[in-house]
Protein backbone atom coordinates (compact mmCIF):
# COMPACT_ATOMS: atom_id res chain seq x y z
CA UNK A 1 0.00 0.00 0.00
CA UNK A 2 3.19 2.38 0.50
CA UNK A 3 4.61 3.76 -2.33
CA UNK A 4 7.40 6.89 -2.88
CA UNK A 5 5.67 8.38 -5.05
CA UNK A 6 4.74 11.82 -4.05
CA UNK A 7 1.16 13.51 -4.76
CA UNK A 8 1.79 15.16 -7.87
CA UNK A 9 -1.58 17.53 -7.44
CA UNK A 10 0.88 19.64 -4.45
CA UNK A 11 4.24 18.41 -4.52
CA UNK A 12 6.44 16.46 -2.18
CA UNK A 13 5.70 18.46 1.00
CA UNK A 14 7.40 19.01 4.55
CA UNK A 15 10.30 16.35 5.41
CA UNK A 16 10.28 14.08 8.02
CA UNK A 17 12.11 16.96 10.36
CA UNK A 18 8.92 19.21 10.25
CA UNK A 19 7.40 18.16 13.45
CA UNK A 20 4.27 15.16 13.99
CA UNK A 21 1.94 17.26 13.93
CA UNK A 22 2.91 19.81 11.39
CA UNK A 23 3.03 17.05 9.37
CA UNK A 24 0.30 15.66 10.32
CA UNK A 25 -1.65 18.80 9.77
CA UNK A 26 -0.56 18.80 5.98
CA UNK A 27 -0.90 15.48 5.35
CA UNK A 28 -4.66 16.23 6.59
CA UNK A 29 -5.05 19.12 4.83
CA UNK A 30 -4.19 17.43 1.55
CA UNK A 31 -6.53 14.46 1.88
CA UNK A 32 -9.44 17.33 2.00
CA UNK A 33 -7.96 18.84 -0.92
CA UNK A 34 -8.71 15.64 -2.51
CA UNK A 35 -11.96 15.39 -1.36
CA UNK A 36 -12.73 19.01 -2.41
CA UNK A 37 -15.49 17.54 -4.47
CA UNK A 38 -17.94 16.68 -1.25
CA UNK A 39 -19.90 19.06 0.71
CA UNK A 40 -17.59 20.64 3.32
CA UNK A 41 -19.38 19.20 6.25
CA UNK A 42 -18.85 16.07 5.07
CA UNK A 43 -15.84 16.29 4.33
CA UNK A 44 -15.32 17.50 8.25
CA UNK A 45 -16.99 14.80 8.98
CA UNK A 46 -14.80 12.11 7.11
CA UNK A 47 -11.49 14.18 8.49
CA UNK A 48 -12.76 14.73 12.37
CA UNK A 49 -10.38 13.41 14.61
CA UNK A 50 -7.62 13.01 11.67
CA UNK A 51 -4.99 15.15 12.71
CA UNK A 52 -4.24 14.11 16.46
CA UNK A 53 -3.92 10.41 15.23
CA UNK A 54 -2.16 11.38 12.32
CA UNK A 55 0.19 13.24 14.48
CA UNK A 56 0.43 10.06 17.07
CA UNK A 57 1.26 7.67 14.25
CA UNK A 58 4.16 10.28 12.76
CA UNK A 59 5.28 10.87 16.44
CA UNK A 60 6.36 6.68 16.06
CA UNK A 61 8.64 6.80 13.80
CA UNK A 62 10.91 9.23 11.24
CA UNK A 63 9.18 7.50 8.38
CA UNK A 64 7.12 10.06 6.45
CA UNK A 65 3.64 9.79 6.47
CA UNK A 66 3.07 9.94 2.94
CA UNK A 67 5.31 6.62 2.93
CA UNK A 68 3.64 4.73 5.66
CA UNK A 69 0.05 5.78 4.66
CA UNK A 70 0.49 5.96 1.12
CA UNK A 71 -0.33 9.32 -1.22
CA UNK A 72 -2.85 11.52 0.20
CA UNK A 73 -5.25 10.83 -2.64
CA UNK A 74 -5.19 7.30 -2.07
CA UNK A 75 -6.06 7.42 1.21
CA UNK A 76 -8.97 9.96 0.30
CA UNK A 77 -10.50 7.53 -1.87
CA UNK A 78 -9.68 4.30 0.42
CA UNK A 79 -11.40 6.51 3.31
CA UNK A 80 -14.58 7.78 1.21
CA UNK A 81 -14.90 4.22 0.06
CA UNK A 82 -14.86 2.64 3.63
CA UNK A 83 -17.49 5.64 4.46
CA UNK A 84 -19.87 4.63 1.88
CA UNK A 85 -19.29 7.67 0.44
CA UNK A 86 -20.78 7.54 -3.07
CA UNK A 87 -18.91 9.12 -5.89
CA UNK A 88 -21.92 11.95 -5.95
CA UNK A 89 -21.32 12.79 -2.36
CA UNK A 90 -24.35 12.11 -0.97
CA UNK A 91 -23.77 10.98 2.82
CA UNK A 92 -26.07 9.46 5.36
CA UNK A 93 -24.24 11.55 8.11
CA UNK A 94 -25.35 11.93 11.65
CA UNK A 95 -25.30 14.93 14.00
CA UNK A 96 -22.55 14.81 16.24
CA UNK A 97 -22.86 14.48 20.04
CA UNK A 98 -22.06 17.76 20.89
CA UNK A 99 -20.44 18.59 24.71
CA UNK A 100 -19.40 15.89 26.43
CA UNK A 101 -21.50 14.96 29.54
CA UNK A 102 -20.13 13.71 33.16
CA UNK A 103 -20.34 9.91 32.04
CA UNK A 104 -18.61 10.59 28.58
CA UNK A 105 -15.89 12.77 29.93
CA UNK A 106 -15.28 9.92 31.83
CA UNK A 107 -15.00 7.12 29.13
CA UNK A 108 -12.79 9.56 27.14
CA UNK A 109 -10.55 9.65 30.31
CA UNK A 110 -10.67 5.62 30.94
CA UNK A 111 -10.19 5.08 27.12
CA UNK A 112 -7.08 7.69 26.96
CA UNK A 113 -5.62 5.59 29.15
CA UNK A 114 -5.90 2.55 28.06
CA UNK A 115 -4.96 3.56 24.79
CA UNK A 116 -1.82 4.94 25.93
CA UNK A 117 -1.21 1.15 28.11
CA UNK A 118 -1.24 -0.24 24.96
CA UNK A 119 1.34 2.04 23.40
CA UNK A 120 3.79 0.45 25.59
CA UNK A 121 5.58 -2.74 24.44
CA UNK A 122 5.50 -4.68 27.86
CA UNK A 123 1.37 -4.40 26.78
CA UNK A 124 0.80 -7.47 25.19
CA UNK A 125 2.44 -9.87 27.50
CA UNK A 126 0.58 -8.37 30.62
CA UNK A 127 -2.50 -8.43 28.73
CA UNK A 128 -2.38 -11.73 27.49
CA UNK A 129 -1.52 -12.60 31.28
CA UNK A 130 -4.44 -11.13 32.65
CA UNK A 131 -6.91 -12.36 30.26
CA UNK A 132 -6.14 -16.01 31.04
CA UNK A 133 -6.70 -14.87 34.63
CA UNK A 134 -9.76 -13.08 34.47
CA UNK A 135 -12.21 -16.25 35.25
CA UNK A 136 -10.17 -16.80 38.17
CA UNK A 137 -11.71 -13.03 39.00
CA UNK A 138 -15.17 -13.74 37.72
CA UNK A 139 -15.45 -16.53 40.28
CA UNK A 140 -13.78 -14.18 43.19
CA UNK A 141 -15.92 -11.50 42.06
CA UNK A 142 -19.39 -13.82 42.38
CA UNK A 143 -18.17 -15.00 45.91
CA UNK A 144 -17.14 -11.58 47.29
CA UNK A 145 -20.32 -9.80 45.83
CA UNK A 146 -22.67 -13.21 47.25
CA UNK A 147 -21.28 -12.47 50.94
CA UNK A 148 -22.04 -8.81 50.83
CA UNK A 149 -25.67 -9.26 50.00
CA UNK A 150 -25.78 -11.88 52.30
CA UNK A 151 -23.72 -9.41 55.22
CA UNK A 152 -26.06 -6.61 54.14
CA UNK A 153 -29.43 -7.73 53.49
CA UNK A 154 -29.67 -10.78 55.49
CA UNK A 155 -26.83 -9.73 58.66
CA UNK A 156 -25.24 -13.37 57.84
CA UNK A 157 -21.73 -13.35 57.90
CA UNK A 158 -20.15 -15.97 55.75
CA UNK A 159 -18.86 -18.80 57.12
CA UNK A 160 -20.74 -18.26 61.02
CA UNK A 161 -21.41 -21.29 62.98
CA UNK A 162 -24.72 -21.91 64.34
CA UNK A 163 -25.96 -22.56 61.71
CA UNK A 164 -27.55 -26.18 60.63
CA UNK A 165 -26.77 -28.01 57.56
CA UNK A 166 -30.17 -27.01 55.34
CA UNK A 167 -28.98 -23.53 55.83
CA UNK A 168 -25.29 -24.62 54.51
CA UNK A 169 -25.96 -26.33 51.95
CA UNK A 170 -28.74 -23.18 51.09
CA UNK A 171 -25.87 -20.95 51.10
CA UNK A 172 -23.30 -23.11 49.23
CA UNK A 173 -26.05 -23.70 46.70
CA UNK A 174 -26.23 -19.56 46.73
CA UNK A 175 -22.20 -19.30 46.25
CA UNK A 176 -22.79 -21.87 43.08
CA UNK A 177 -25.15 -19.40 41.76
CA UNK A 178 -23.39 -16.05 42.20
CA UNK A 179 -20.03 -17.65 40.66
CA UNK A 180 -22.06 -18.92 37.80
CA UNK A 181 -23.80 -15.59 37.44
CA UNK A 182 -20.41 -13.88 37.63
CA UNK A 183 -18.51 -16.02 34.61
CA UNK A 184 -21.57 -16.22 32.58
CA UNK A 185 -21.37 -11.98 32.64
CA UNK A 186 -18.03 -12.11 32.16
CA UNK A 187 -18.65 -14.33 29.20
CA UNK A 188 -20.67 -11.43 27.64
CA UNK A 189 -24.11 -12.88 28.04
CA UNK A 190 -27.38 -10.78 28.83
CA UNK A 191 -24.79 -7.76 27.85
CA UNK A 192 -27.99 -6.40 25.28
CA UNK A 193 -29.94 -5.41 28.04
CA UNK A 194 -29.36 -2.02 28.92
CA UNK A 195 -28.29 -1.74 32.66
CA UNK A 196 -26.34 -4.89 32.45
CA UNK A 197 -23.41 -3.23 31.54
CA UNK A 198 -23.37 -0.59 33.71
CA UNK A 199 -24.46 -2.78 36.80
CA UNK A 200 -21.49 -5.31 36.01
CA UNK A 201 -19.34 -2.53 36.43
CA UNK A 202 -20.51 -1.11 40.06
CA UNK A 203 -20.19 -4.58 41.12
CA UNK A 204 -16.43 -4.91 39.98
CA UNK A 205 -16.06 -1.58 41.79
CA UNK A 206 -17.82 -2.86 44.79
CA UNK A 207 -15.85 -5.98 44.63
CA UNK A 208 -12.86 -4.92 44.26
CA UNK A 209 -13.22 -2.55 46.52
CA UNK A 210 -14.81 -5.21 49.35
CA UNK A 211 -11.64 -7.16 48.45
CA UNK A 212 -9.53 -6.76 51.73
CA UNK A 213 -12.47 -6.94 54.19
CA UNK A 214 -13.59 -10.58 52.07
CA UNK A 215 -10.05 -11.60 52.74
CA UNK A 216 -9.63 -10.92 56.24
CA UNK A 217 -13.08 -12.10 57.35
CA UNK A 218 -11.95 -15.81 55.51
CA UNK A 219 -9.14 -15.55 58.15
CA UNK A 220 -10.97 -15.05 61.34
CA UNK A 221 -14.14 -16.65 63.32
CA UNK A 222 -16.49 -14.38 64.08
CA UNK A 223 -17.68 -15.19 67.63
CA UNK A 224 -19.81 -17.55 68.68
CA UNK A 225 -23.64 -16.97 69.37
CA UNK A 226 -23.39 -17.55 73.48
CA UNK A 227 -25.31 -20.52 74.17
CA UNK A 228 -24.99 -22.61 70.91
CA UNK A 229 -23.27 -24.92 69.55
CA UNK A 230 -22.60 -24.36 66.04
CA UNK A 231 -19.93 -25.73 62.88
CA UNK A 232 -17.56 -23.11 62.66
CA UNK A 233 -15.22 -23.66 59.32
CA UNK A 234 -12.09 -22.09 60.64
CA UNK A 235 -10.05 -22.71 63.41
CA UNK A 236 -11.07 -22.31 67.31
CA UNK A 237 -10.98 -19.21 68.52
CA UNK A 238 -8.35 -18.41 71.19
CA UNK A 239 -9.13 -17.30 74.70
CA UNK A 240 -8.02 -13.56 75.13
CA UNK A 241 -5.71 -13.11 77.61
CA UNK A 242 -7.81 -11.40 80.37
CA UNK A 243 -10.13 -13.83 82.22
CA UNK A 244 -10.59 -16.77 83.64
CA UNK A 245 -11.12 -19.64 81.23
CA UNK A 246 -11.23 -23.65 81.50
CA UNK A 247 -10.94 -25.78 78.85
CA UNK A 248 -11.93 -22.75 76.48
CA UNK A 249 -15.04 -22.12 78.52
CA UNK A 250 -15.23 -18.69 80.28
CA UNK A 251 -15.19 -18.97 84.07
CA UNK A 252 -17.21 -16.46 85.90
CA UNK A 253 -17.24 -17.79 89.49
CA UNK A 254 -15.26 -19.94 91.51
CA UNK A 255 -16.89 -22.20 94.47
CA UNK A 256 -14.27 -23.48 97.29
CA UNK A 257 -14.75 -26.01 99.22
CA UNK A 258 -12.72 -27.03 102.20
CA UNK A 259 -11.19 -30.32 102.96
CA UNK A 260 -14.42 -31.30 104.53
CA UNK A 261 -16.31 -30.57 101.53
CA UNK A 262 -17.90 -28.06 103.35
CA UNK A 263 -18.49 -24.50 101.33
CA UNK A 264 -16.22 -21.95 101.76
CA UNK A 265 -16.60 -18.24 101.59
CA UNK A 266 -14.52 -14.84 101.39
CA UNK A 267 -11.49 -17.06 99.90
CA UNK A 268 -8.93 -15.01 98.45
CA UNK A 269 -7.10 -16.56 95.37
CA UNK A 270 -3.62 -15.60 94.07
CA UNK A 271 -2.16 -17.33 91.16
CA UNK A 272 1.36 -18.65 90.97
CA UNK A 273 3.09 -15.31 90.03
CA UNK A 274 1.08 -13.51 93.57
CA UNK A 275 -1.54 -11.89 90.94
CA UNK A 276 -5.19 -11.96 92.24
CA UNK A 277 -7.41 -14.71 90.19
CA UNK A 278 -10.06 -12.22 88.60
CA UNK A 279 -13.06 -13.09 86.46
CA UNK A 280 -12.63 -11.27 83.44
CA UNK A 281 -14.66 -8.31 83.39
CA UNK A 282 -16.88 -8.83 80.81
CA UNK A 283 -17.61 -11.83 82.83
CA UNK A 284 -18.74 -10.63 86.09
CA UNK A 285 -22.42 -11.98 85.62
CA UNK A 286 -24.37 -14.56 86.71
CA UNK A 287 -26.48 -16.37 84.85
CA UNK A 288 -27.21 -19.31 86.40
CA UNK A 289 -30.58 -18.08 87.53
CA UNK A 290 -32.22 -17.45 84.17
CA UNK A 291 -32.21 -13.61 84.12
CA UNK A 292 -28.42 -12.51 84.32
CA UNK A 293 -27.33 -10.32 87.92
CA UNK A 294 -24.07 -8.82 88.13
CA UNK A 295 -21.52 -9.87 90.98
CA UNK A 296 -20.40 -7.00 93.32
CA UNK A 297 -17.19 -7.33 94.36
CA UNK A 298 -15.90 -7.54 97.97
CA UNK A 299 -14.03 -4.96 99.73
CA UNK A 300 -11.49 -5.49 102.49
CA UNK A 301 -10.33 -3.28 105.33
CA UNK A 302 -8.36 -0.68 103.12
CA UNK A 303 -10.83 0.09 100.89
CA UNK A 304 -9.45 -1.56 98.02
CA UNK A 305 -12.32 -3.27 96.00
CA UNK A 306 -11.58 -7.29 95.58
CA UNK A 307 -12.38 -9.13 92.83
CA UNK A 308 -10.44 -12.13 93.66
CA UNK A 309 -12.77 -13.23 96.87
CA UNK A 310 -15.13 -16.51 96.14
CA UNK A 311 -17.67 -17.55 95.34
CA UNK A 312 -18.58 -14.16 94.26
CA UNK A 313 -22.47 -12.69 95.18
CA UNK A 314 -25.27 -10.59 93.13
CA UNK A 315 -25.56 -9.08 96.59
CA UNK A 316 -29.43 -10.21 96.57
CA UNK A 317 -28.05 -13.52 98.53
CA UNK A 318 -25.59 -16.17 99.15
CA UNK A 319 -24.15 -17.14 95.69
CA UNK A 320 -26.26 -20.37 94.26
CA UNK A 321 -23.91 -23.12 94.95
CA UNK A 322 -23.21 -25.76 92.72
CA UNK A 323 -22.87 -28.62 95.27
CA UNK A 324 -24.36 -28.33 99.04
CA UNK A 325 -21.09 -30.42 100.18
CA UNK A 326 -18.41 -32.33 98.60
CA UNK A 327 -17.06 -35.66 99.53
CA UNK A 328 -14.17 -34.99 102.13
CA UNK A 329 -10.54 -35.78 101.36
CA UNK A 330 -8.66 -37.82 103.01
CA UNK A 331 -6.47 -35.70 105.43
CA UNK A 332 -3.69 -37.56 106.73
CA UNK A 333 -2.12 -36.58 110.27
CA UNK A 334 0.02 -33.07 108.90
CA UNK A 335 -2.96 -31.94 108.29
CA UNK A 336 -3.03 -31.92 104.26
CA UNK A 337 -4.60 -33.72 102.43
CA UNK A 338 -3.45 -37.14 100.51
CA UNK A 339 -4.36 -39.08 97.30
CA UNK A 340 -5.09 -42.62 97.68
CA UNK A 341 -2.80 -45.06 96.20
CA UNK A 342 -5.26 -47.83 95.83
CA UNK A 343 -6.97 -46.94 92.36
CA UNK A 344 -9.82 -49.46 93.94
CA UNK A 345 -11.07 -47.09 96.89
CA UNK A 346 -11.28 -43.92 95.19
CA UNK A 347 -13.57 -43.06 92.01
CA UNK A 348 -13.06 -39.94 89.72
CA UNK A 349 -16.37 -38.05 90.14
CA UNK A 350 -18.24 -37.75 86.44
CA UNK A 351 -16.75 -34.25 85.12
CA UNK A 352 -14.30 -34.05 87.37
CA UNK A 353 -10.87 -33.21 86.19
CA UNK A 354 -8.33 -36.04 86.47
CA UNK A 355 -8.63 -39.50 87.23
CA UNK A 356 -7.14 -41.02 89.98
CA UNK A 357 -4.47 -43.07 88.72
CA UNK A 358 -3.31 -39.84 87.02
CA UNK A 359 -3.65 -38.04 90.18
CA UNK A 360 -0.75 -40.02 92.12
CA UNK A 361 1.62 -38.67 89.73
CA UNK A 362 4.16 -36.71 91.80
CA UNK A 363 4.88 -33.27 90.82
CA UNK A 364 2.00 -32.68 88.48
CA UNK A 365 0.38 -29.27 88.85
CA UNK A 366 -3.02 -30.83 87.64
CA UNK A 367 -5.45 -31.16 90.75
CA UNK A 368 -6.89 -33.89 91.45
CA UNK A 369 -10.57 -35.19 93.27
CA UNK A 370 -10.33 -38.54 94.56
CA UNK A 371 -13.11 -39.80 96.34
CA UNK A 372 -13.22 -41.62 100.01
CA UNK A 373 -16.04 -43.29 98.95
CA UNK A 374 -17.08 -44.57 95.71
CA UNK A 375 -20.55 -45.04 95.98
CA UNK A 376 -20.90 -41.04 96.42
CA UNK A 377 -19.50 -39.76 93.09
CA UNK A 378 -21.14 -36.57 92.80
CA UNK A 379 -21.27 -34.75 89.92
CA UNK A 380 -18.57 -32.09 90.35
CA UNK A 381 -18.78 -28.16 89.14
CA UNK A 382 -16.64 -27.24 85.61
CA UNK A 383 -14.34 -25.70 88.37
CA UNK A 384 -12.26 -28.34 90.16
CA UNK A 385 -12.08 -28.47 94.25
CA UNK A 386 -8.39 -28.03 94.58
CA UNK A 387 -8.10 -25.00 95.91
CA UNK A 388 -6.05 -24.77 98.67
CA UNK A 389 -8.80 -22.72 101.73
CA UNK A 390 -6.95 -20.36 103.44
CA UNK A 391 -6.86 -22.37 107.23
CA UNK A 392 -5.07 -25.04 105.80
CA UNK A 393 -1.75 -24.59 105.42
CA UNK A 394 0.87 -25.75 102.29
CA UNK A 395 -0.85 -25.75 98.75
CA UNK A 396 -2.61 -29.42 97.88
CA UNK A 397 -0.09 -30.84 95.69
CA UNK A 398 1.31 -34.96 95.65
CA UNK B 1 -7.03 -16.34 -1.54
CA UNK B 2 -6.48 -12.39 -1.65
CA UNK B 3 -6.71 -11.87 2.22
CA UNK B 4 -7.45 -7.92 1.71
CA UNK B 5 -10.84 -8.81 0.13
CA UNK B 6 -11.65 -11.07 2.74
CA UNK B 7 -11.14 -8.45 5.25
CA UNK B 8 -13.41 -6.38 3.74
CA UNK B 9 -16.49 -8.85 4.01
CA UNK B 10 -15.41 -9.00 7.80
CA UNK B 11 -14.05 -5.27 8.89
CA UNK B 12 -17.38 -4.23 10.17
CA UNK B 13 -17.71 -6.77 12.39
CA UNK B 14 -13.80 -6.48 13.72
CA UNK B 15 -14.27 -2.93 14.33
CA UNK B 16 -17.42 -3.13 16.16
CA UNK B 17 -15.67 -6.22 18.55
CA UNK B 18 -12.60 -4.07 19.11
CA UNK B 19 -14.55 -1.30 20.24
CA UNK B 20 -17.33 -3.00 22.02
CA UNK B 21 -14.31 -4.45 24.27
CA UNK B 22 -13.08 -0.75 24.80
CA UNK B 23 -13.89 2.55 23.69
CA UNK B 24 -11.19 3.80 21.29
CA UNK B 25 -10.13 6.41 18.77
CA UNK B 26 -9.55 5.99 14.86
CA UNK B 27 -5.59 4.76 15.33
CA UNK B 28 -6.06 3.08 18.28
CA UNK B 29 -8.62 0.66 16.78
CA UNK B 30 -6.37 0.31 13.87
CA UNK B 31 -3.16 -0.68 16.51
CA UNK B 32 -5.62 -3.16 18.06
CA UNK B 33 -6.77 -4.91 14.83
CA UNK B 34 -3.14 -4.67 13.65
CA UNK B 35 -2.44 -6.26 17.18
CA UNK B 36 -4.92 -9.20 16.93
CA UNK B 37 -3.29 -9.99 13.86
CA UNK B 38 -4.62 -8.51 11.26
CA UNK B 39 -1.37 -6.87 9.43
CA UNK B 40 -2.79 -6.12 6.13
CA UNK B 41 -5.78 -3.77 7.46
CA UNK B 42 -5.59 -0.60 6.26
CA UNK B 43 -5.80 2.72 8.15
CA UNK B 44 -7.56 5.21 6.01
CA UNK B 45 -10.25 1.46 5.45
CA UNK B 46 -10.48 1.45 9.73
CA UNK B 47 -11.36 5.04 9.74
CA UNK B 48 -14.24 5.15 7.08
CA UNK B 49 -15.55 2.08 8.49
CA UNK B 50 -16.04 3.73 11.79
CA UNK B 51 -17.37 6.97 10.41
CA UNK B 52 -20.43 4.95 8.57
CA UNK B 53 -21.24 2.47 11.11
CA UNK B 54 -20.99 5.96 13.34
CA UNK B 55 -23.50 6.91 10.57
CA UNK B 56 -25.83 3.55 10.47
CA UNK B 57 -26.25 4.41 14.32
CA UNK B 58 -24.27 1.13 15.52
CA UNK B 59 -22.08 3.34 17.54
CA UNK B 60 -21.72 6.57 19.65
CA UNK B 61 -18.91 8.64 18.97
CA UNK B 62 -17.75 12.22 21.74
CA UNK B 63 -14.56 14.53 21.28
CA UNK B 64 -12.22 14.55 23.79
CA UNK B 65 -10.37 17.84 23.84
CA UNK B 66 -7.06 18.18 24.11
CA UNK B 67 -4.60 20.78 25.29
CA UNK B 68 -1.64 20.55 23.20
CA UNK B 69 -3.13 19.95 19.91
CA UNK B 70 -6.00 18.73 18.07
CA UNK B 71 -8.92 17.02 19.25
CA UNK B 72 -9.13 13.34 19.81
CA UNK B 73 -12.45 11.73 18.19
CA UNK B 74 -13.74 8.45 20.54
CA UNK B 75 -16.03 5.82 19.23
CA UNK B 76 -18.11 3.70 21.69
CA UNK B 77 -20.55 0.98 20.58
CA UNK B 78 -24.04 1.24 21.40
CA UNK B 79 -27.37 -1.11 21.32
CA UNK B 80 -28.07 -1.28 18.06
CA UNK B 81 -24.15 -1.92 17.21
CA UNK B 82 -24.16 -4.60 19.65
CA UNK B 83 -27.45 -6.51 17.85
CA UNK B 84 -25.41 -5.99 14.91
CA UNK B 85 -22.26 -7.41 15.92
CA UNK B 86 -24.13 -10.69 18.00
CA UNK B 87 -25.58 -10.94 14.24
CA UNK B 88 -22.55 -10.67 12.64
CA UNK B 89 -20.99 -13.44 15.30
CA UNK B 90 -23.54 -15.56 13.96
CA UNK B 91 -22.93 -15.48 10.72
CA UNK B 92 -19.20 -15.58 11.06
CA UNK B 93 -19.38 -18.88 12.87
CA UNK B 94 -21.72 -20.42 10.42
CA UNK B 95 -20.10 -19.49 7.76
CA UNK B 96 -16.07 -19.92 8.63
CA UNK B 97 -17.45 -23.40 9.77
CA UNK B 98 -18.99 -23.74 6.66
CA UNK B 99 -15.88 -22.82 4.26
CA UNK B 100 -12.96 -24.65 6.76
CA UNK B 101 -15.12 -28.17 7.06
CA UNK B 102 -15.28 -27.45 2.86
CA UNK B 103 -11.46 -26.96 2.75
CA UNK B 104 -10.20 -29.66 4.72
CA UNK B 105 -7.32 -31.88 2.99
CA UNK B 106 -9.84 -34.57 1.74
CA UNK B 107 -9.39 -38.05 3.97
CA UNK B 108 -8.43 -40.50 2.57
CA UNK B 109 -7.94 -42.05 -1.00
CA UNK B 110 -10.65 -41.49 -3.71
Amino acid sequence: MSTTAHDPLTGPGPGPGAGPALAADDYVRRVREALADLPPDVVDDLVDGLPADLAELAAESSTPLADRLGPPAAYAGELRAAAGVAASGSYAGRPQQRGPSWSTRWRAMWAEERARLRKQTWWPAVSDFARTVRPAWWVARGAIVLALVLFVVFGVRWGSSGAGVLAQLVMLAALLGAVVVSVELGRGRWSRLRWVPRTVLVANVVAVLALPAALSWGATTPPDDYGQAGVSYVTEEVPPASGLYLDGQVVSNLYPYDAQGRPLSGVQLLDDYGRAVQVGEDQRVQWSSGTPEAFRPAVDVDGTTRWNAYPLRTGTGDAVLPEDVLPPLLVSSGGVAVTTPDPTASTPAPGASTPAPEASTPADAAPDAPAADPGSAAPAPDASTGASATDVPGADRP
Amino acid sequence: MDATQLLKGVLDAAVLAVVEDEDGYGYDVVRRLRGAGLDEVGDASVYGTLRRLYSAGALSSYVVPSEEGPHRKYYGINDHGRLMLADQRKTWRSFSESVSHLLEPAEGPR
